[in-house]
């Protein structure tokens, strides 16, 4: 028995195990066996991709938001009208950032395409000057009216001022723009044959301290077939949008003689490189030899490098290996190995990927007589293959995460139209790729909806524009407008340098060229003031990402045209001013701005604190004044430095606040108002009345609904006599607001001077009743209830309706005095 | 007798392993019944689960050998034991087994199955634990003392290896971390110990919650759960009570103007996850956090309030629930394990259902609003509240549910439901099976801000909402104790005739009828509602108009409104929702819930009226007709007059202010109801006359 027992359980356990590994067994064939339907897309072990590049799990998120509207640039617009299929209206255009007020933070210049070659020039989209103003822009309405087929821009003070001066290049336009302290006015000593110029970039090549400036000409366009279709790069365009269609256009180079005169001498130092359809050129000292080179990105022409032998230039473009023959857009410089050198980025055109041409001059440093020689990289650190299917514009080096080294950053857009909308080029995704410690870069643009948003990018320009330590980026997009995008991904510590040399008047002047290196924990971290992206200028402040030093072990400047002073180390996270000649870096950053925030709500809060709670009006004053020192924008802060100026009896004072407020903003319907309704109670004249009537009428129409400023206009009509006008505003305000004791008593005084006793006494009873109590059900709460009346509402006539005892019975009395007021005139 | 080859004897193997298992089981089952909610009392509820399954086989084994073994065993009191120990048995494997089926594969565990594992598990250890014990006292003199050493020690050790491996798990991984820290740099304006003010909102901490503890609401809508709640809930005002552009631009127009801490007392209600993690913060880019923007009022901000104030302005106390394993896992076996511990230990999920959500004084919380010294500095001042002024009301009858019309019986109407906390004993006219949950798309009144920002499921929102307006949203169960037809009825009160040249007088009747509380209710000086009327001749030509729109989409002065306006100090209107400014209000309009407010308009009419004129026509055939004239009397004839009452939830300026005067953007605009009525236009000789026309009709459709 025993014996079999145990068979049995021995046979049991065997069974139920078998049954169980069947089971298994069972469903993991049927799940192999069942064969997937494929899906598009889907990854396959035979095709490799290694030049492709996987995302490594350290990549930092690309936090960048859009805030293109909300600062105040959502409005500007690149491109009027419907293209016409021409060369000319799709290669711009750019933007520049630079300081020309020079109030600390970087303005803006916005280049307009124009639009339409169909249109008349007066109808094309105007370039504008957007000042910013802590962090908001706003357009510089003295800027003169610049339309035309806009290209480029750059900031460059060549008269040493220490004031930003401006070109502006376009089809057919050479603009010069001198800086009077912070006017741009349009000046014309360039003189330059007509021609379609392109990227402009200003460097002292010459070493005199005063600034020249390299303009590329592209092609001589002729507007011709326009059906004609043409190869480009072996693709089929419009003979009318392909480059090769046309001639190229020699470049100039103005030597700037220190006296306020230019001279043309691209061909006199052999530079004009008459064979390239340039697009764009950049000074840099690519041989550090302490004289600025040139590098010409030329399309559907062999690229340029040119480097400077003081007397001369030396093309050296194939020596160098950089003679690139493709479709070249824009330009970068920087060290993205941080191996002492800098190297060059530059986009291409569409199936030419990118090249990273990476310096060898550090490591060719001790062999003598080795020349300066470059090799593209492109491909295996992950940035060529990945740009195959874009063309490339609009590009910079910059550190996005704050972690020590420059990322790369690409705005995208076909010059190719759509298949089923000609007039539309086709759009393409940004690329923002990550710089994973100087072994590879990946494309994180993907992970950020605004930069994975294909558009018809063109120029990229960068700047910390609210001065919170990280490079914010701005884009153009053909046809579109621009957009801002704050940088919100930067993690590690950071340091901004502004470099200024003494100038000519008092501003300190600016010092393109000058290249720093600041030293920081073992690394290097090389930066050169001046820019060329495409037909853009990125801000001339320079930003290091330090990741986790907090300060940094020394600087090394080399000026240009100057000597190379080292500075001892300096705090993190702060923006440095370096004065060539001054051993004492100053504090000018944020550390500052976080202070000054601090002060500027201390001070408000008092204000207010003061006028509302203690009722010392003395004191909010001086305190709302020393806000709006620090910040002249805060509309509340002046709105009631006013009311308390008004109510010291200093109406004169308030009246003027008052204004600046209604300038200051010009929707606001309460700056309106009250200035309206203080001229009024103060007016001397018609002429004063005329003009409170204006102000009230502005705030009416702001807020047309609104029974207030009804009220007071027909009090102010009253004291016009204009009694038809006052009597249908008050009526408007009576059949609204159920309270309006002034509309009530005010159309009663009209009834009754209209000889309608009986009306008059019905509206007498009618404004008795708004005067009451409100009537509501037990327990019933209402908005706006409160324990006592806190509000008044001081008006022109409101000490006749506010005097009134609330008899009705005999209006000739009621009146007499009003009536007697009225009719005595203003 | 007793049979000599006892295979589930004292030292035998599968009475080691059997016995083991079962104490282990009952041991870990009691922790798992009675211990406070922990990590390790999860990782316990797992490995007792796979335990339970692992031995289940030895188990069963072990009691069919077992009865093998006695089956031939007289009747006596330890065999009776056994047999009722092994009926205890066979239910407590069985319901286990479904439980850990519902766990894996179903919604929710059934309450019914856990008792029955819970309670046969008690009858299992009663039971057999007697059974045990009394065999042993009976043969302790014919066995050797250590025959019982084994199975006395051997489930001991099991329970400690268990409890070890447990706390080894406990130890690798206890659940999500959250970080409560405010940022360095927060500014304590309001002192150190309200670090939310001037908000009333707390935390229970009284501290920070990291933001993650609040939100992840989407995790709530996965695996079939609250699936239909969280799609409900997308589109709704909880949801984009943060992402709101206008809620936005008005609070980056008050962190300007009145200082970043100040936009503390809007997050109370709009913004609390971003509040409670201290973004709202003076050197703070954003003021709201991502989690916060996204998901507004999420599940866990509601479900996770401990108490609220009747004082209202987020005068409530704020939990940090806390979180399952991997609970904030998306998907994968995190996600799986963490779904089956809510449905199979769901003690600490249920929590997050509360008695109290059904009381108005909970949605008071936040649905009732005021201002006061700390927040103007001049003194307090009453905003919208829809609490007050609905407890004042007919629609609250003390302790009668029947005749009471609460908040959530309106704005959280009963919806079909697959939910897993569908049906609900603790509402009056509920079942636990009814298959009903509340809706939590809160529909009220707001079409503007979904379709603005096209949340999931928008249209539905508001094609509802648009039905709420007009009241043709139906509610079953309420339907007897609320009321048909419009929000408002309208009655026109007109004169029988009017002269030719007179004056008409108009009068309508406007009365709240089916709203809970104020109508419109707050903020009013956003909100809108007004009288469009007008008068027309037979000819169509319009005698009189009012409350029309302009092109700039402003309603021409002179309209019937109802709103306020509220003013500063100086009388100056608060126009941009700058409440910190507010002192009172210039007038208020609103109608109270069952009481009436009348509008008057007196018309002058022309001397002469149009009629529909006649004009040369042709037949069907194409055949010219005779030209004829009609002599028509042209001082006799009728008006109609059209009155309309219309709704939208931001007026013109706010939306030109907020989003841009360029922007073309307007509220939409709502006609909630209208009326109709005609009078007779005749000289007053003639009046008497025309006996047969009709009387002037009050219309009111649905009245």
């Amino acid at each position: 028995m025993g014996r079999r027992a145990h068979r049995l359980r021995r046979v049991w356990i065997w069974l139920l195990s078998l049954t169980v590994v069947a089971l298994v067994a069972g469903i993991w064939i049927y799940r192999r066996l069942e064969p997937e339907t494929r899906r598009p897309g889907e990854e396959l072990p035979e095709i490799t991709q290694r030049l492709s590049l996987d995302l490594p799990e350290d990549a930092p998120t690309p936090s960048f938001v859009d805030v293109t509207s909300e600062l105040g640039l959502g409005g500007f617009v690149t491109f009027f009208g419907a293209r016409t299929s021409q060369l000319p209206e799709d290669m711009g255009s750019g933007a520049a950032w630079g300081d020309f007020d020079n109030d600390g933070d970087d303005d803006l210049f916005l280049v307009g395409a124009g639009g339409s070659m169909d249109l008349a020039e007066d109808e094309w989209a105007p370039s504008s000057l957007f000042e910013n103003d802590r962090g908001t822009f706003r357009r510089v309405e003295s800027f003169p009216e610049t339309r035309m087929l806009g290209m480029g821009a750059a900031w460059g003070d060549y008269d040493g001022d220490g004031w930003l001066d401006l070109v502006v290049t376009g089809y057919g336009r050479l603009l010069l723009f001198r800086n009077r302290e912070g006017t741009l006015e349009l000046d014309d000593r360039l003189e330059a044959p007509d021609g379609w110029w392109s990227g402009a970039t200003w460097g002292d090549f010459d070493n005199d301290r005063d600034l020249d400036l390299y303009v590329c000409g592209y092609v001589r366009y002729q507007a011709g077939e326009r059906g004609r279709s043409s190869q480009q790069y072996g693709a089929e365009v419009p003979y009318t949008l392909n480059p090769a269609s046309f001639d190229p256009e020699p470049n100039l180079l103005f030597q700037n003689d220190g006296r306020g005169g230019f001279t043309e001498v691209a061909a006199l130092y052999g530079v004009s490189n008459p064979g390239g359809r340039s697009l764009g050129a950049l000074w840099h000292d690519f041989d550090d030899d302490g004289w600025l080179d040139l590098y010409v990105a030329n399309d559907i022409s062999d690229n340029a490098l040119y480097l400077n032998r003081r007397e001369s230039f030396e093309d050296s473009s194939l020596a160098s290996w950089v003679a690139d023959y493709r479709g070249a857009m824009g330009l970068a410089a920087g060290d993205w190995n941080r191996d002492g050198d800098d190297d060059l980025f530059i986009t291409h055109w569409i199936a030419q990927e990118n090249a990273l041409y990476d310096s060898r001059l550090a490591d060719m440093a001790g062999a003598g007589g080795v020349g300066l020689t470059f090799s593209d990289l492109a491909a295996p650190l992950g940035l060529g293959q990945v740009a195959l299917q874009a063309v490339g514009w609009g590009t910079e080096f910059a550190d996005f995460d704050g972690d020590g080294w420059l990322d790369l950053v690409v705005s995208n857009g076909s010059t190719l139209e759509t298949d089923d909308e000609p007039k539309r080029l086709k759009r393409q995704p940004a690329m923002l790729f990550w710089n994973r410690r100087g072994e590879s870069f990946h494309d994180l643009a993907p992970m950020n909806a605004e930069l994975a948003t294909p558009r018809v990018g063109r120029g990229l320009a960068l700047s910390d524009y609210d001065l919170d330590g990280d490079l914010d980026l701005l884009q153009v997009h053909l046809g579109e407008g621009v957009q801002l995008l704050r940088n919100d991904m930067q993690s590690g510590n950071w340091l901004e340098l502004r470099l200024r040399r003494p100038g000519t008047g008092e501003a300190l002047g600016f010092t393109p060229g000058a290249k720093v290196t600041v030293h920081v924990g073992g690394a290097a971290l090389r930066r050169t003031v001046g820019s060329s992206s495409y037909l853009s200028q990125s801000s001339q402040n320079l930003h290091f990402g330090l990741g986790q030093a907090a300060s940094v072990d020394r600087i090394e400047v080399r000026w240009p045209a100057g000597e190379t002073e080292e500075y001892a180390g300096v705090a993190a996270n702060t923006a440095w001013e370096l004065v060539e000649g001054d051993p004492e870096p100053r504090s000018v950053g944020p550390r500052d701005q976080r202070q000054r925030l601090v002060e500027f709500w201390n001070r408000q809060r008092a204000g207010m604190d003061a006028m509302k709670i203690d009722g010392d009006l003395e004191r909010a004053i001086e305190h709302f004044r020393a806000a709006l020192e620090l910040n002249p924008e805060h509309e509340d802060s002046r709105y009631y430095l006013a009311n308390c100026l008004v109510n010291l009896g200093r109406t004169d004072e308030g009246l003027a606040e008052l204004q600046k407020l209604r300038e200051l903003s010009p929707s606001s319907h309460r700056a309106h108002k009250q200035w309206g309704v203080l001229r009024a109670l103060n007016a001397d004249s018609e002429s004063d009345l005329r003009e409170a009537q204006a102000a009230v009428e502005r705030s009416l129409e702001i807020n047309l609904e609104e029974t207030g400023s009804l009220l007071v206009l027909g009090e102010i009509e009253l004291l016009l006599g204009e009694d038809r006008e006052a009597d249908e505003h008050l009526a408007q305000a009576c059949h609204t607001n159920p309270k309006a004791v002034s509309g009530f008593f005010l159309r009663a005084y009209l009834a009754w001077k209209r000889g309608e006793e009986e009306a008059s006494i019905q509206l007498l009873e009618r404004a008795v009743a708004a005067r009451g109590e409100e009537w509501k059900p037990e327990g019933a709460v209402a908005e706006g209830d409160v324990a006592q009346r806190m509000h008044a509402e001081s008006t022109p006539l409101s000490a006749y309706w506010e005097g009134w005892d609330g008899t009705t019975s005999d209006p000739a009395a009621i009146f007499a005095r009003l009536d007697e007021r009225l009719r005595s005139g203003t | 007798m007793p049979k000599n080859d006892v295979k589930s004897g004292w030292k035998s193997r599968i009475t080691l392993v059997s016995m083991t298992a079962l104490l282990t089981l009952a041991v870990s089952g009691l922790v798992i019944t009675f211990a406070p909610f922990h990590a390790a009392v999860e990782w316990t509820v797992l490995a007792h689960t796979i335990l339970g399954l692992v031995t289940l086989l030895p188990l069963l084994w072990y009691a069919w050998v077992h009865w093998v073994d006695y089956k031939s065993y007289g009747m006596s009191d330890v065999v009776l034991l056994g047999y009722v120990a092994a009926a205890a048995f066979v239910l407590c494997v069985l319901s286990g087994l479904v439980v850990t089926w519902q766990g894996l594969f179903g919604l929710r565990m059934s309450p019914v199955w856990r008792n029955v594992h819970l309670y046969s598990t008690y009858a299992l250890v009663a039971i057999a634990l007697p059974h045990v014990l009394v065999v042993m006292y009976r043969i302790r003199n014919n066995v050797a003392p250590r025959t019982f050493r084994p199975v006395a020690v051997v489930p001991l050790v099991g329970v400690l290896v268990f409890g070890l491996v447990v706390a080894g798990l406990t130890a690798g991984y206890n659940g999500v971390e959250y970080v409560n820290e405010m940022p360095s740099d927060y500014s304590y304006l309001y002192g150190e110990d309200r670090p939310f003010a001037p908000s009333l909102a707390t935390t229970s901490s009284g501290g920070a919650f990291d933001e993650e503890s609040l939100a992840n609401s989407a995790t709530c809508g996965t695996a079939g759960c609250h699936t239909q709640i969280l799609e409900e809930w997308l589109p709704s005002a909880h949801r984009y009570s943060s992402m709101d552009p206008l809620f936005q631009k008005v609070q980056s127009v008050m962190a300007e103007q009145n200082g970043p801490e100040s936009t503390r007392y809007c997050g109370g209600c709009h913004d609390p996850i971003s509040l409670f993690s201290g973004t709202k913060n003076i050197f703070a880019e954003d003021l709201s956090s991502l989690h916060g923007y996204n998901e507004g009022i999420s599940c866990l901000v509601c479900h996770g309030v401990r108490e609220t104030d009747l004082q209202g302005n987020a005068n409530y106390v704020m939990t940090q629930p806390p979180s399952y394993l991997w609970q904030w896992q998306e998907s994968g076996v995190g996600k799986f394990a963490s779904d089956f511990l809510i449905r199979t230990y769901p003690q600490q999920h249920l929590e997050l259902s509360k008695r109290v959500f059904k009381a108005p004084e909970y949605c008071a919380a936040c649905h009732k609003q005021f201002i006061d010294q700390e927040v103007n500095r001049v003194g307090w001042v009453q905003l919208q509240n829809q609490y007050d002024n609905w407890k004042a009301s007919h629609w609250y009858v003390e302790d009668d549910p029947a005749r009471t019309v609460e908040c959530r019986e309106c704005h959280m109407p009963l919806v079909d439901s697959t939910d897993p906390a569908s049906g609900d004993l603790t509402d009056y006219n509920r079942t636990a099976s009814d298959g009903k949950h509340r809706s939590h798309r809160f529909v009220a009144a707001n079409t503007l801000v979904p379709a603005m920002l096209e949340l999931e499921g928008w249209e539905e929102q508001v094609a509802l909402t648009e039905e709420w307006l007009k009241g043709t949203y139906e509610i079953p169960e309420i339907h007897d104790k609320w009321r048909d037809g419009p929000v408002v009825e309208l009655i026109l009160d007109l004169p029988e005739s009017v002269e030719p040249g007179g004056t008409l007088p108009v009068r309508l009747v406007m009365t709240a009828n089916k709203v809970g509380h104020d109508f419109p209710t707050g903020p009013l000086d956003i909100i809108q509602s007004w009288v469009e009327l007008h008068v027309y001749d037979q000819a169509g030509n319009t005698i009189f108009s009012s409350g029309t729109r302009d092109e700039k989409h402003f309603i021409e002065p002179g309209s019937f409104l109802f709103k306020a306006e509220p003013v500063d100090q100086y009388g100056n209107l608060i126009d941009r929702h700058n409440l910190w400014e507010m002192v009172g209000v210039r007038y208020r309009r609103a109608l109270f819930p069952g009481y009436s407010d009348t509008v008057e308009y007196m018309i002058d009419c022309p001397t002469t009226v149009a009629t529909s004129e006649k004009v040369p026509g042709r037949e069907p055939g194409g055949v010219q007709t005779e030209d004829y004239e009609l002599k028509v009397d042209d001082t006799v004839g009728e008006y109609t007059v059209e009155a309309k009452l219309m709704y939208r939830k931001v007026d013109q300026f706010l939306i030109n202010f907020l989003l841009g005067e360029d922007s073309g953007l307007t509220a939409p605009v709502i006609e909630l109801t209208r009326a109709e009525a005609s009078v007779k236009v005749a000289p007053a000789e003639q009046q008497a006359t025309i006996s047969d026309w009709q009387e002037a009709p009050a219309v009111a459709p649905g009245g």
